[in-house]
C-alpha cells in the first residue's frame, strides 16, 4: 500500500480544494497577456501610417513583454488572493478542528499549499507567455533580443510574486480573520516604504539642506518587494529601449527579491508552527505582537498628523503638537477596536499612547527643530578628502549634460548636479570648508525668513569623507561673506574641470560632433572643431568669476554629439557660453568667418514692438519704434529669449516686457529669421519704453 | 490507551483547563460529562493534537500526539461543528478521508449510507443538521480506527437515530474493539453507553469512575417502615447519602452495595421495600452533593 499521506497526496488533495483560484489566475492571465497582446497590435495595425507600422508594432510589443504594469498589478493581487485563500482555513475554527485533526503532518500541508500557489500562478503564466509569442509570430514582430529580455522580465515577475505571496502568507500568520489579514498584507508591503516616504518629505520639508542625492537611503526599500520593483520596471525599461547593458540592472533586484521571498516563506513557516490554533476568528494571532505592531503603526501616523497640522498651519507649533496628539489618539482607538472588534477597547493600553507620542514627539521635533544640526553640518577638516560643488548662479544653470556612460543607443540626459557630483572632486579643503561654514552660518538667516533673495547663492555640494563616505547637502551662501572663497574656488582648476563638460574626452571624437555657433540672430557652422573646441577650453581655464559675475554671454557654442559618428545613431545637443572674455574662442570663430557681434545691427532692423503686459491690472499697451538710437538702447538692454543661459549672476528676464525686432528684407547680415523675440534684462528697461 | 497527563490550557488569562489527568482504556466507551463552559471542547481538541496545551502531554498509546501523524491515524475526531469541503458531497468526503485513513472501509460506508437512506451524489450542504451528523459519524466508524472521538455528537440526531448509531457502536466495539471518546453534556444521552465516565467542572476533572462500579456501589431504597423503631433499626445498618420522605415512604440513596442492603433488611419489618435501579444523573446528582456542588446547576446549566 502506498502512503496515502504522501506530499504528492496533500497537493492534490490541496490543488482541488482550489479550483477557483486556478481558474481566475490561467483566465486572467490569458486576457492580460495574450489577448490583450493580440487587442493592442491589432490596434497599432489599424491606427498607423503604413510606413510607421512595423516601428510601431515593434515598439508596442517590446513595452508590452518588458514594462506590463498591469501584469506587474494583477501579479500583486493575485499573490495576495493566493495566500489569504490558501490558508484562510486558519481563520475558521471548524476548518481548523478538521485540518490539524486528521492524520497530516503540519509541515506538508504548508508546503504543499506553498507549491500549488506557485504551480498555480507559473502554470498559466508560461502558456500564456507562449501564447505571446505565437500573436507576435503571426504579426512578424518576434525578435531575439526582446524575447530575450521577456524572459528576464517574467523571471524578475515570478520571483516577485513568489515575495508578495510569501509576505502575504506572514501576514496570515499574524493574524486571525480574512479583514485584518487583508490590512495586514497591506502594511507589511507598505510599511516600510510609507514611513520612509514620510521621513523624507519630512527631511525635505523641514531642512533647508537637504539634497536629493541624500534620498538614496529613502528610496532604498529593504523589507517590501512592491517598494524593489517599482524602482527596477522602470529602469530595465528604459535600458531595453535603448538597447543598453541589462546586466547590472537586473541582478541586484533579481537576487534581492529573491532573498525576500525566500526568508520571509521561511519566516511565515515558523509563525505557522507557532501559532496558537485557537485564535481563528480574532485579530491578532500573537498576543505577544500585538503591542509592538499597534506601536510600529501609530508612530508613522502621528508623525503624519504633525506633518499636515504643521504645514496646513503656517508652521504654528501648536496645531504640529495638537496634530501630533490626535495622530496618536486616533490610530490608538482605530488600531484598538480592530483588535479587540469593540470601541471600549480604546480605554485599555493607555501605556502605548504616552510611549507612541513620545518616540513621535522626539522624531517630530528633531525634524522641526533641527535638534542634530542638520542644517548646521560642516564636515571635519581632517576628514574631508573632496568635495563636488554646484552652484545656481550666472550661466552655470544651465548647461545640458548628458550621461556619457549610457550604453546603448542613446545618450540620457542628466542634471548638472549629478554631473558635476560625478565628474568633481576639488581637493582645496580649507576653502571647501570655509563655504561650508558660510552655508551653515547663513541658515539662520534662512530660517529667519527675512533676507535679500538676491545677496544669497545656492547651489549643492557632495562631501567626499575619508574611508569613501559621501554626504551631500544643498548649500545657501551670503554672497558678501564668503566672496574671497567663491573666487578662490573659481580660480580652482578641479572646480573648472569638473563644472563642464566641454573637458570630456566624447569632445575630442570630432568624428561624432556637429558644431554651431549662434551670436543670437545668427548660426554659423564651425568647419575647424578642434581648434574651436581647444580655445574654449583654455578660456574657460583662464576665465574668473569677476568675469561672469556681471556681464553676459554673446553666443553659444551648440554642439551635437553623436553616440556613433556624425550624422548616425543619435545624438544629444550641449550648449556652451561664449563670454567677451573668451578671447581665443572668439578670434578662432572669427578666423573662420563667424559673426560674433553685433548680433542684430540696429540699421539691419525694420522696426521693434515692445508689449507691456500687466497682469494685476490687466494693462496692454504697444509701444513700436523705428527710430535707430531708440532701436539701438532697446537691443543692448535686451537679449534673445532663449539665451536665459547667459544671464550673468543676480540678472534675470524681465517677463512684463516682450519685444519682438522685424529686420530689414535688405539686411546688411545673413539672419536665421525674419523676427526675432528678446526680453529686457531686470529693470534695464529704457525711460521712453517705460 | 489515551493519557491526558497534567493538561492546563488558558485563553487570554482564564483557565479552560485545569490539571487534567485521565487515562482512556481501549475497548471501553469514555463518556465526557460537563456543562456549558466546562471545558470539554478544549479537552477533545487538546486530545485529538488540535490545540497545543499550555502544559501537560497528551498521549496515544504512548505516542505524543501534537503534529504526529502516527498518534493521529489512530483517531477520528468529530466536532461539533464538523466542516465538509464547500460543495462536496459525501462521495467527495469518502474520497477524501480515505486517503488518509489508510484502513477505510468503502465499502461499509456506502452499506451505510443506503441503510440510512442518504445518497451520496447529493451535496452535503442540502443535507439537514441531523443529516449532516449522520455523515459524518458514518465516515468516522468507517474510517476503522482504533479510537473515535465525539464532541456533541448526538446533538440533533432523531430517538430513532441515535438509537442505530449506538448499535452500530456497540456492534463496532464487540468486533474491533472501538474505543468511543463522547463529550455532551446530556447524561441520559450516554447513560445506555458508557462504560466510564468523567465530570468536567471548570476546567478540572470532578469525577471519573466505571459506571458499573458507580451502580454497584451506590442503590436507591424505597420503602415503607412498619414502626418507627423499625425505621430507625434500618437507618443505622446503611450508609445513608441521602433520605426522601414523601408521607411514610422513604426514599434512601445508600452508598451499600445490593447484597448487603437485602441483608440489612431481612431483620427489618417493613410493610414496603424495593431496591431501584439509579440512573446516571442520579448518580451525579448524589456524589456530587457529596462532594459540595450543586449538580443540578451544573447539569442543567
Amino acid at each position: 500500500m502506498t502512503s496515502k499521506n504522501s506530499f504528492l497526496v496533500n497537493l492534490r488533495v490541496n490543488a482541488k480544494r482550489r479550483v477557483w483560484t486556478i481558474a481566475l489566475s490561467a483566465v486572467c492571465l490569458f486576457f492580460i497577456m495574450p489577448v490583450t497582446m493580440m487587442v493592442n497590435l491589432s490596434s497599432v495595425v489599424k491606427s498607423s501610417n503604413e510606413i510607421y507600422v512595423a516601428q510601431n508594432l515593434a515598439n508596442t510589443y517590446r513595452e508590452f513583454m518588458i514594462s506590463n504594469s498591469f501584469l506587474t498589478v494583477f501579479t500583486t493581487i493575485l499573490a495576495i488572493i493566493m495566500a489569504i485563500h490558501g490558508f484562510s482555513y486558519l481563520f475558521s475554527r471548524k476548518k481548523v478542528d478538521m485540518y490539524m485533526s486528521v492524520p497530516v503532518k503540519m509541515e506538508s500541508r504548508f508546503w504543499a499549499i506553498v507549491l500549488n500557489s506557485f504551480l498555480i500562478f507559473i502554470i498559466p503564466y508560461i502558456i500564456c507567455f507562449l501564447l505571446c509569442l505565437v500573436v507576435a509570430g503571426t504579426y512578424g514582430i518576434n525578435d531575439a533580443y526582446i524575447i530575450k529580455m521577456a524572459i528576464i522580465s517574467s523571471a524578475v515577475n515570478v520571483v516577485y510574486y513568489m515575495a508578495v505571496y510569501s509576505i502575504a502568507v506572514i501576514a496570515v500568520m499574524l493574524t486571525g480573520n480574512l479583514p485584518v489579514s487583508v490590512l495586514g498584507t497591506g502594511t507589511l508591503l507598505l510599511y516600510e516604504v510609507a514611513f520612509k516616504w514620510l521621513l523624507w518629505g519630512g527631511f525635505d520639508y523641514y531642512f533647508n539642506t537637504y539634497n536629493e542625492n541624500s534620498a538614496e537611503i529613502f528610496k532604498t526599500i529593504w523589507t517590501s518587494p512592491l517598494g524593489k520593483i517599482v524602482g527596477f520596471s522602470g529602469e530595465f525599461g528604459t535600458a531595453v529601449s535603448d538597447k543598453a547593458a541589462v546586466g547590472n540592472i537586473v541582478a541586484e533586484p533579481l537576487i534581492y527579491i529573491l532573498l525576500m521571498a525566500v526568508i520571509y516563506i521561511i519566516v511565515a513557516f515558523l509563525l505557522y508552527k507557532a501559532r496558537p490554533m485557537e485564535s481563528c476568528g480574532k485579530s491578532m494571532a500573537f498576543r505577544k505582537t500585538k503591542t509592538t505592531i499597534k506601536r510600529l503603526i501609530m508612530i508613522p501616523c502621528a508623525l503624519a498628523f504633525s506633518f499636515f497640522f504643521d504645514s496646513a498651519s503656517g508652521g504654528s507649533i501648536f496645531a504640529a503638537v495638537f496634530g501630533l496628539l490626535a495622530g496618536v489618539l486616533i490610530t490608538h482607538v482605530v488600531i484598538q477596536g480592530i483588535y479587540e472588534q469593540d470601541l471600549k477597547a480604546a480605554f485599555k493600553d493607555k501605556r502605548s499612547v504616552i510611549y507612541v507620542g513620545v518616540i513621535a514627539g522626539v522624531i517630530f521635533s528633531v525634524l522641526r527643530f533641527d535638534l542634530v544640526g542638520y542644517d548646521r553640518y560642516v564636515p571635519e577638516s581632517g576628514k574631508l578628502e573632496s568635495a563636488s560643488v554646484s552652484l545656481d548662479m550666472a550661466f552655470m544653470g544651465n548647461e545640458t549634460f548628458f550621461d556619457e556612460e549610457t550604453s546603448g543607443d542613446y545618450f540620457r540626459y542628466i542634471g548638472k548636479e549629478n554631473y558635476i557630483f560625478k565628474n568633481m572632486n576639488v581637493t582645496d579643503v580649507d576653502t571647501i570648508t570655509e563655504i561650508a561654514q558660510n552655508s551653515a552660518d547663513t541658515q539662520d538667516i534662512i530660517r529667519s525668513d527675512n533676507y535679500d533673495n538676491d545677496s544669497i547663492i545656492r547651489g549643492s555640494i557632495k562631501y567626499t569623507l575619508s574611508g569613501g563616505k559621501t554626504i551631500y547637502r544643498d548649500i545657501a551662501l551670503n554672497y558678501s561673506e564668503c566672496e574671497d572663497a567663491l573666487n578662490r574656488l573659481f580660480a580652482n582648476e578641479e572646480y573648472k574641470t569638473g563644472n563642464t563638460q566641454i573637458y570630456s574626452p566624447v569632445f575630442d571624437e570630432t568624428n561624432r560632433l556637429d558644431v554651431e555657433y549662434n551670436n543670437g540672430a545668427i548660426t554659423s557652422s564651425i568647419t575647424d572643431i578642434e581648434s574651436v573646441i581647444a580655445a574654449y577650453r583654455q578660456d574657460y581655464k583662464e576665465m574668473t568669476f569677476s568675469d561672469i559675475e556681471n556681464s553676459m554671454g554673446i553666443g553659444i557654442l551648440n554642439i551635437d554629439v553623436y553616440n556613433r559618428s556624425k550624422n548616425y545613431g543619435n545624438y544629444r545637443n550641449c550648449e556652451f557660453v561664449v563670454f567677451p572674455t573668451f578671447s581665443n574662442t572668439i578670434a578662432q570663430l572669427e578666423k573662420q568667418g563667424i559673426v560674433i557681434e553685433p548680433a542684430i545691427a540696429a540699421d539691419d532692423v525694420e522696426r521693434i514692438e515692445v508689449n507691456y503686459y500687466d497682469y494685476d491690472r490687466e494693462l496692454n499697451e504697444t509701444y513700436e519704434t523705428t527710430d535707430i538710437n531708440e532701436i539701438k538702447e532697446i537691443i543692448e538692454n535686451s537679449m534673445p529669449n532663449d539665451f536665459y543661459m547667459a544671464i550673468s549672476t543676480g540678472d534675470d528676464f524681465n517677463y512684463d516686457y516682450s519685444v519682438t525686432v522685424y529686420i530689414k528684407s535688405d539686411s546688411r547680415f545673413k539672419y536665421d529669421y525674419e523676427v526675432y523675440d528678446r526680453l529686457f534684462l531686470g529693470d534695464k528697461v529704457p525711460d521712453f519704453i517705460r | 490507551m489515551i493519557e491526558l497527563k497534567a493538561l492546563n490550557k488558558s485563553f487570554d488569562g482564564i483557565k479552560a483547563v485545569d490539571n487534567i489527568n485521565v487515562d482512556i482504556k481501549e475497548g471501553n466507551v469514555f463518556g465526557l460529562i460537563g456543562t456549558n463552559g466546562a471545558g470539554k471542547s478544549t479537552v477533545m481538541r487538546i486530545m485529538t493534537g488540535i490545540l497545543k496545551p499550555d502544559s501537560g502531554e497528551v498521549f496515544v498509546d504512548g505516542e505524543k500526539v501534537y503534529n504526529n501523524v502516527s498518534a493521529k491515524s489512530k483517531f477520528f475526531f468529530i466536532s461539533d461543528d464538523q466542516y465538509f469541503f464547500a460543495t462536496a458531497n459525501a462521495k467527495d468526503m469518502e474520497r477524501y478521508y480515505s486517503r488518509i485513513y489508510p484502513n477505510f472501509d468503502k465499502g461499509a460506508f456506502y452499506e451505510y449510507m443506503v441503510r440510512f437512506g442518504l445518497d451520496p451524489q447529493r451535496k452535503i450542504n442540502t443535507f439537514s443538521k441531523g443529516m449532516k451528523r449522520q455523515v459524518i459519524l458514518l465516515l468516522g466508524i468507517c474510517s476503522n480506527t482504533k479510537y473515535l472521538i465525539c464532541d456533541e455528537t448526538f446533538d440533533g440526531l432523531d430517538p430513532v437515530m441515535r438509537q442505530s448509531i449506538k448499535s452500530i457502536f456497540a456492534s463496532e466495539i464487540d468486533k474491533r474493539q472501538l474505543t468511543p471518546i463522547i463529550a455532551s453534556h446530556n447524561l441520559r444521552e450516554l447513560e445506555d453507553i458508557c462504560d466510564h465516565v468523567g465530570l468536567l467542572h471548570k476546567g478540572g476533572v470532578l469525577l471519573s469512575k466505571d459506571l458499573e462500579d458507580m451502580k454497584c456501589g451506590i442503590q436507591k431504597v424505597q420503602c415503607v417502615f412498619k414502626t418507627d423503631g423499625e425505621r430507625e433499626k434500618a437507618e443505622k445498618l446503611m450508609n445513608i447519602i441521602k433520605d426522601e420522605k414523601r408521607g411514610s415512604l422513604h426514599t434512601y440513596t445508600v452508598r451499600e452495595t445490593q447484597e448487603s442492603i437485602i441483608n440489612a433488611f431481612a431483620g427489618i419489618e417493613t410493610i414496603f421495600f424495593e431496591i431501584l435501579p439509579l440512573s446516571l444523573e442520579e448518580i451525579f446528582i448524589s456524589e456530587t452533593e457529596v462532594a459540595g456542588y450543586d449538580i443540578k446547576k451544573l447539569i442543567l446549566g
